[in-house]
């Protein structure tokens, strides 16, 4: 469907025609829906695209789409094929040439706009004795996306949970077309802190990841946090598809331990937490070892091949035997002492030692938790998968986990076997967090039983008083506070007209 | 039904299947080439150099069209979205659908990224949309007409004298009658740059190489294929796979990544066949003199002193990796079978750097985005021909990324790259010399 | 029926106060705000009492003025358009203390006397700001983002969870505590901060000074309390030369507190016997300390403390400062008594560290830049010389935050509250230094009184919003009408 217009003459003149387009192929490619997880169905095909540079020129789009009623969506790097709206005749903003990047190196934090992404920061930051966080979705998101929306990944261990604390102030445009400037952006050019002043604002400030109906407007710059980091370089190794980071040894360890338990697993954790060792850790379900095959060195198989290979005849069957065992990756850190490697590694045996877990260190390389290059290599091995969350503590998720497996069986097939194990945990500052993550793939045909047996779990979760991430406002919402009425007072306080983002 | 199996049997490879959608038989062909787009989960990997190897905001993106313009439909995420929606019949050609994909330079580096974590055939569905869009009437553009239009006259990109093909060759240098190895020039060393051919003989004959040329060598269709312009294209393998295999020749040399890859990758594909069935052996003269030096065959004694970088063509270096002809066959859930990978990592990245690294005085230093990262210098895919200043502006950015390296000289395999980055280091007015590897060679014999 | 039998209905005859006598200690607190006189004082005892007590306001459109401290420095207590203050001090249990997940959630009532030392006996401890006054209210610390002695520990707020009484008076819970059956029903332990949904509730509520709701309980991050400790007080004669090395050191994360404090303020901490200690020590302390506390680890305590110690001194050396003191000249064995020191409330039986000088103490508190933060000593300093304060009476406190990224900024004007003419000198003054603070980028995060007229005033955007946000929830606009922009 096509917009008035004067509303398209009116983006024009704020762009500049080069930066806006109707053309249905140009708009049929920045639908979003589809892909990822569940796939999903597709959302509408936006009206029209646009790409603004500045704040300005997004207040100034906004206004448009509130003078003439359209609803409005935006996307930074398009890492994940979420959010959009449903609603026809939206006016789609890519916010791709929003790509300002500043670094304040002494304070330690950077500016950004919505198209830089994760491993661009990252790129920029090591040469520079620092370091950001980045998801386990990918170093190729938006950094500002991310962080007002996710921001999880094993690195939360010492660098917070989710991005909230990592996000300082900011410039939002809100639904109605006002700029909201957050922190200490509201009274100077500065970025360097988010709260206040006063009631913290950026508590509103939040994207919904699946297009939830709470949207409130487009968020165009962050301050955000960086973090001491070492002056050895890590060094990028390999050609395609198998590279990786050279980790200075030095500096860190990687060490694999095997609990004869997932209890045992979690109780190490708090201990770990509470001895402060480590940049990272997290529990690696069979799986991952399998998922590893995909980028074998030939000639073993490689690919889908490599991982079905692993997992249906080897790593699968062995794991069913002994569903208890749990294995957890920890990356010991050496910054700032050449001593502080020794003693964490002292610490960290003497914990696997308590806790009866056989400990040995591991090549000292990464792929996964500081560029996140090997993200999304999940959806190889059948085409979809699904993830049922619990985000709160290890001990919640530790008795989460038997929910969701016996859940999981009941769905199985067509769900593609998962051996019993299929759970990992990754625990956040200091484990006064966790996560539980437990993941179950299927083919393309087959994705309506993956939401079926999430559905069953968030069933036997509501009941239980559990705390997953990614819930059906229409299954939880009274129980937890009423919260989505909640939601629309803040909707329509930012967005009256119920523009941005909007799903139905 | 009965029309679908015999084209079945014809086109006998996923490639080939895809491609005969063109012919718009319907759904069961059409399978491969939905699976494949429909395994694309819009993570945007494409877009970015493999993240391990990202240094700098400056130079973390590996699609030209994507860093250049402006929607998500000039990238291959975007093309793949819009390749489903046409097979579907939600979309037709559009003005901006040409557009992006006929300024896409096929450079191959979505197709390597994605492969990091997926192994999604993304240059196949680019390259199919390309066809179905050919067949439907939209594409190629009128510069790649007029340039089919000459090959098919004279044999050549640029319509010039068929008969002049071998006037470049320099008095000194006889090739001999009869050899195993026959040098194949290319259009551009023959017309354009007759230096880079004259070099390569005097390369040949100094390391006592015998050779011969063929007695009529065509175009290699490079651009043909690229621009969905394929039975000419075909034309031109048949001929030229016939004038190999008349000569005697078993192992073809060639200084041009273009030819390279036309050789070795295109000739076979066209045909329904693999690299291995061809009757022929592909090298490039870096493979050549770098295998010699390995043999301890040969070394280069002159000294230059100069420090370069190297630019790696996307025909030698992603796009050159062999052939498998492939029929798309699946255990469950989706494990193909017997398919061998094609992910960006065995092309001719090595040998060219040995040989510089061989050179005395020669101070390599490589560019943040190299190998199978590197950024398209912008002469792929025909779109120098239809769009030079959006070439041109590619071959800008690679220009710039050589320059932030300090080199003094940027090195490349590739004539028709060597052209536009020279022209690019012009128009930005930056002091740099461009010389494809073979002067570079030549001058330290 | 009368607003007094309503409110006896709810909270019982004891627990409210109508004479003035009574209510004349809730009208000012130890800022310079004006006084203001409530017309009842209630003293619920648990969420159901001050949700009726909500009602009952929303009702007769009496105001509602929260108070869980028995002590104020702020004036966000006093009622500006009179009605009830809430005074929250019989809430006062530690509801659970969560030692796996280091939490523990307390209701407003509770002090920092009273929880430090119970947590102690878990070897843990709550992040609590500097030497705070023993009747201070743990919970409204957290509430008002008192700034952390450890910067290293903020990696997520450290406010997790809370229930709150809503201005209508709907008793909501945050995050994951929003559970059915949260805390004994539930595999749910709160420490979600996140929900429900798409709000970051507890955001709202900190820095709300009681506008925003009554919280009734709290969930708050706690950590490993170590037991053995190193401390440094290493003197600088300029400030700048002391922040060059709190940013080496937090870039190399060593130690837990570390915090500069000038000589005067450091005089004050320690004094015992006054005047006589303060102004020994005043001659003898450098112009500048850094304290730096190293925490011995849970295991291998005394082996963490080595190799920090070690990289701390490699810094030292690197910029060249000469000395690494672990005593403070004059007092031998403070050493070993400033970890507990600061991990603590100040002691009851002594007079609070700020009034101990003259009798009170007006401050000025906004965040910004390590680098910046001599500028704004300078600044101010020669401010005070304007208007006739010597600078040798300022204390000032610099607290690096979150490995040095920023840093909590303080100076402490004492003054003696009896005499008029002095009163009136500070008020000037203040006034003056936090409108060059402003002015020269000092981040008013958690405006108070004045400030927060001269913040708002600037940041027309977020007050705007505010204020809608302040409507959505408080219809009537009965919780705390007048402070902040409301």
């Amino acid at each position: 469907m096509s917009i008035p217009k004067e509303a398209y003459q009116a983006l024009q003149s704020i762009v500049g025609p080069e930066w806006v387009s109707d053309d249905p192929a140009v708009c049929e490619a920045d639908r979003k829906g589809g892909g990822f997880a569940t796939g999903g169905p597709p959302l509408a095909r936006p009206a029209c695209c646009i790409q603004p540079e500045t704040t300005e020129e997004v207040q100034a789009i906004v206004k448009v789409c509130n003078r003439y009623m359209l609803p409005f969506a935006a996307t930074s790097t398009y890492g994940l094929p979420q959010p959009g709206s449903n609603r026809e005749n939206v006016i789609f903003m890519d916010l791709k040439r929003m790509r300002k990047l500043e670094i304040d190196e002494e304070n330690m934090y950077a500016v950004v706009g919505p198209g830089v992404c994760f491993a661009a920061l990252q790129g920029e930051l090591f040469k520079r004795g620092l370091v950001t966080f980045v998801p386990l979705c990918g170093g190729n998101v938006s950094v500002l996306a991310n962080s007002i929306n996710a921001g999880e990944g094993a690195t939360g261990w010492r660098w917070g949970f989710k991005g909230y604390r990592r996000v300082l102030a900011a410039e939002w445009v809100t639904g109605d077309g006002e700029i909201l400037r957050l922190g200490s952006r509201s009274t100077s050019k500065d970025f360097f802190w988010g709260e206040g002043p006063g009631p913290d604002l950026r508590g509103l400030m939040v994207a919904p990841l699946m297009s939830s109906p709470a949207s409130k407007g487009v968020v165009t710059k962050i301050g955000v946090r960086l973090f001491p980091f070492i002056n050895e370089k890590l060094v990028p190794s390999g050609d395609a598809p198998i590279t990786t980071l050279l980790l200075p040894e030095n500096r860190f360890k990687w060490y694999i331990l095997n609990f004869p338990s997932r209890k045992a697993a979690i109780d190490a954790i708090y201990e770990m937490g509470k001895c402060e060792i480590g940049l990272l850790l997290m529990t690696v379900p069979p799986w991952f070892f399998s998922m590893a095959r995909v980028r074998a060195a030939p000639p073993a198989p490689t690919g889908a091949a490599g991982f079905w290979d692993n997992w249906n005849n080897k790593t699968g069957p062995a794991a069913a035997k002994n569903q208890e065992e749990t294995v957890l990756r920890i990356l010991l850190y050496g910054i700032g002492s050449d001593k502080r490697l020794d003693y964490e590694e002292k610490v960290l045996l003497d914990i696997a030692s308590e806790f009866g877990a056989p400990a040995r260190p591991t090549r000292p390389q990464d792929e996964t938790h500081f560029m996140s290059s090997d993200a999304i290599v999940s959806n190889i091995a059948g085409g979809r998968f699904i993830s049922v969350i619990i985000l709160e503590s290890l001990d919640h998720s530790l008795k989460a986990a038997d929910i969701v497996n016996v859940n999981a069986k009941k769905h199985i097939p067509p769900i593609l076997e998962d051996y019993g194990t299929t759970n990992w945990f990754v625990p956040y500052d200091l484990a006064h967090m966790g996560k539980l993550e437990s993941l179950r793939f299927s083919s393309i045909e087959n994705q309506a039983e993956l939401v079926a047996f999430n559905q069953d779990c968030h069933e036997d979760f509501l009941e239980v008083g559990a705390y997953p991430a990614m819930v059906d406002a229409n299954l939880y919402g009274r129980a937890w506070g009423n919260y989505p009425e909640k939601n629309k007072w803040f909707k329509q306080l930012l967005d009256p007209n119920d523009l941005a983002f909007p799903v139905e | 039904m009965l029309k679908v199996e015999k084209y079945r049997h014809q086109a006998n490879s996923s490639y080939n299947l895809a491609l005969m959608l063109a012919l718009g038989l319907g759904a069961l062909i059409n399978e491969e080439y939905r699976r494949q787009a429909n395994m694309c989960v819009r993570c945007s990997f494409c877009k970015f150099i493999d993240l391990n190897w990202v240094t700098s905001l400056r130079f973390s993106r590996q699609c030209p069209i994507d860093t250049r313009y402006a929607f998500n439909l000039y990238s291959a995420h975007g093309l793949i979205h819009a390749a489903l929606a046409e097979l579907d019949g939600q979309l037709k050609f559009t003005p901006k659908l040409v557009d992006a994909l006929y300024k896409c330079t096929l450079c191959g580096g979505c197709d390597s990224r994605c492969k990091r974590n997926l192994d999604v055939e993304v240059l196949q569905v680019i390259e199919t949309l390309k066809a179905r869009g050919v067949k439907k009437g939209n594409g190629p553009m009128p510069e790649h007409k007029v340039m089919a239009d000459n090959i098919r006259k004279t044999r050549n990109e640029y319509g010039a004298p068929h008969e002049d093909r071998l006037k470049w060759m320099p008095k000194e240098v006889k090739p001999a009658q009869k050899a195993d190895i026959v040098y194949f020039v290319g259009c551009n060393s023959a017309y354009k740059q007759p230096k880079l051919a004259q070099a390569t003989v005097k390369l040949l004959n100094q390391v006592g190489a015998q050779f011969m040329l063929l007695a009529d060598e065509w175009c290699c269709g490079n651009y043909l294929v690229s621009t969905g312009q394929l039975d000419l294209a075909r034309e031109m393998a048949e001929h030229n796979i016939k004038a190999i295999q008349d000569s005697g020749a078993r192992t073809v040399i060639t200084s041009s990544g273009e030819c390279y890859k036309s050789l070795k990758v295109d000739f076979p594909k066209l045909l329904g066949k693999s690299t291995e069935d061809m009757p022929y052996t592909v090298l490039h003269i870096t493979e050549y003199i770098d295998q010699l030096m390995k043999d301890g065959k040969f070394e280069f004694k002159k000294s230059i002193q100069m420090k370069v970088t190297y630019h790696d063509p996307c025909n030698l270096g992603r796009l050159s990796e062999p052939w498998q002809e492939w029929e798309p066959k699946y255990e469950p859930p989706v494990i193909p079978i017997g398919k061998m990978w094609r992910r960006g990592d065995r092309g001719v990245y090595d040998p060219p750097r040995d040989i510089l690294k061989g050179i005395p005085g020669i101070e390599l230093v490589e560019m943040e985005r190299f190998r199978s990262n590197a950024w398209c210098a912008g002469s792929c895919g025909g779109v120098a021909l239809a769009f030079p200043d959006f070439a041109l502006w590619t071959a800008g950015e690679r220009i710039e990324e050589a320059r932030a390296t300090g080199a003094e000289a940027i090195v490349t395999c590739s004539p028709d790259a060597k052209e536009l980055l020279a022209k690019a280091t012009e128009a930005k007015k930056i002091k740099m010399a461009v010389y494809d590897i073979t002067e570079i060679m030549l001058q330290a014999m | 029926m009368a607003i007094k039998e309503e409110l006896i209905g709810i909270v019982g005859a004891r627990n409210i106060f109508e004479d003035a006598k009574r209510l004349k200690p809730y009208s000012k607190d130890y800022s310079l705000s004006a006084p203001g006189m409530p017309s009842y004082v209630a003293r619920p005892k648990n969420a159901e009492e001050v949700q009726g007590i909500i009602r009952l306001a929303n009702e007769t459109k009496l105001p509602v003025v929260p108070s869980s401290s028995g002590i104020h420095f702020d004036g966000n207590t006093i009622p500006v358009q009179g009605g009830i203050v809430l005074d929250l001090r019989r809430m006062n249990r530690i509801l659970a203390i969560d030692e796996r997940d280091r939490m523990v959630r307390v209701e407003p009532g509770v002090t920092w006397e009273q929880l430090q030392p119970e947590l102690e006996r878990h070897d843990l401890t709550a992040l609590n700001p500097l030497l705070p006054h023993p009747l201070k209210s743990a919970l409204t610390s957290h509430l008002e983002r008192e700034p952390m002695l450890i910067p290293k520990f903020e990696y997520t707020d450290n406010l997790i969870n809370v229930e709150v009484v809503l201005p209508g008076g709907e008793l909501f819970r945050t995050g994951s505590t929003c559970v059915p059956g949260f805390p004994d029903k539930s595999l749910a332990d709160g420490v979600n901060p996140v929900g429900p949904a798409i709000v970051m509730w507890p955001r709202l509520l900190q820095g709300a000074q009681g506008t925003m709701g009554v919280v009734t309980w709290a969930q708050v991050k706690i950590e490993y309390r170590p037991k053995i400790n190193k401390t440094f007080f290493i003197p600088f004669s300029s400030i700048k030369d002391a922040i060059e090395l709190v940013y080496k050191v937090q870039r190399r994360m060593i130690g837990e507190e570390c915090l500069i404090l000038n000589n005067f303020n450091l005089a004050a901490i320690l004094a015992k016997q006054w005047p006589e200690d303060f102004n020994d020590l005043r001659g003898i302390l450098p112009p500048w300390t850094l304290i730096l506390v190293l925490g011995g680890g849970k295991r291998f305590p005394e082996e963490r403390i080595e190799y920090e110690e070690e990289a701390l001194r490699e810094v030292v050396a690197e910029l060249s400062i000469p000395d690494l003191p672990i005593s403070v000249p004059g007092l031998p064995g403070v050493e070993r008594e400033i970890p507990d020191m600061l991990r603590s409330a100040w002691p009851k039986e002594r007079t609070y560290w700020k009034f101990a000088y003259k009798g009170s103490c007006q401050d000025l508190f906004f965040h910004t830049v390590l680098n910046k933060a001599p500028t704004f000593s300078q600044a101010i300093g020669e401010l005070a010389v304007k208007h006739d304060y010597s600078m040798r009476d300022i204390g000032f406190y610099v607290q690096p935050m979150v490995y040095g990224g920023a840093c909590h900024f303080e100076c402490n004007f004492y003054y003696n509250p009896g005499n008029a003419e002095e009163v009136n000198r500070i008020k000037n003054l203040f006034a003056e230094a936090a409108e060059v603070a402003l002015d020269r980028g000092g981040f008013f995060t958690r405006p108070y009184g004045l400030i927060a007229d001269m913040v708002y005033s600037r940041t027309t955007g977020y007050t705007t919003t505010l204020r809608k946000v302040k409507k959505l929830l408080d219809l009537n606009n009965i919780m705390s009408p007048g402070r902040l922009c409301f």
